[in-house]
């Protein structure tokens, strides 16, 4: 299975098809990031539902990720995040830094209604 | 009973342990190939969030022989993930004896002492992750 891509009005949705965000795959999944950064996108859901595993390289790859939404003003909502990743979230006090979000449809509700705010 | 000619004591000898062989070598191959089921099947119930089936799995696999570079971060976190803190201690000490410089399943393991009130013990993780930090 491969890694989806889908797009709703302006939001990137990207969900890994991979069980674990560890060594084998952070680099790519940090270049398919900047690669969807690069494109000129804003607002990004990350969604976690296949991931059940991250180790200290997946977590690196995210924090890089985060850093250079940071440097393009974009956002990042997680969701559908695992009880195991969650736990190395708070861990690592990154559940402090980033939005997480119980689902997909949350996600873009949340941006949906950021955006008729802002209007 | 015939006595066995000298040669015969060598031929003897010789398929004694050509069969010694083959049979270590299909004990070996069993051992091997189990080892690596259990583990998948781990990963797969881990995946599916049945984790108490997980670690039974993990424990299982190790037991067999799994490398702890392999089962121990999943192990650890499935311990922890169901509240079961004191169990995923010998777990990390195991890992983190062959992977010091894993500062984030050290950080993992500082946080689980730090809950259980081991916080003399935390804190020499917590001054170990700070010196691995600075090298």
């Amino acid at each position: 299975m491969d890694s989806e891509v889908k797009k709703d009005e302006n939001i990137l949705i990207f969900t890994p098809s991979y069980a674990h965000l560890d060594a084998m795959v952070a680099t790519s999944f940090k270049s398919k990031f900047v690669d969807l950064i690069n494109s000129g996108a804003k607002q990004f859901i990350l969604n976690l539902s296949n991931v059940s595993f991250i180790d200290s390289s997946g977590l690196g790859a995210i924090i890089r990720t985060l850093t250079l939404l940071e440097k393009n003003q974009g956002s990042l909502f997680f969701c559908n995040v695992s009880d195991p990743v969650l736990m190395v979230f708070k861990i690592a006090h990154l559940d402090q830094l980033i939005q997480i979000l119980p689902s997909e449809k949350d996600s873009i509700e949340h941006y949906k209604s950021d955006k008729r705010a802002k209007q | 009973m015939m006595a066995l000619t000298y040669a015969g004591k060598q031929n003897l000898i010789f398929f004694g342990l050509v069969a010694f062989a083959a049979i270590f070598s299909v004990f070996l191959f069993h051992t091997t190939n189990q080892k690596v089921i259990v583990f998948k099947e781990a990963e797969g119930f881990f995946n599916e969030k049945d984790y108490k089936q997980a670690i039974m799995l993990y424990e299982k696999s190790l037991k067999l022989g799994m490398p702890i570079n392999k089962v121990g971060p999943k192990l650890a976190i499935s311990y922890v993930t169901i509240n079961e803190m004191q169990k995923a201690i010998p777990v990390y000490k195991l890992y983190l004896n062959e992977n010091p410089k894993d500062s984030l399943v050290r950080l993992e393991y500082a946080k689980v002492l730090t809950w259980l009130g081991n916080i003399k013990e935390a804190e020499d993780e917590y001054n170990q992750i700070e010196a691995e930090d600075k090298k």
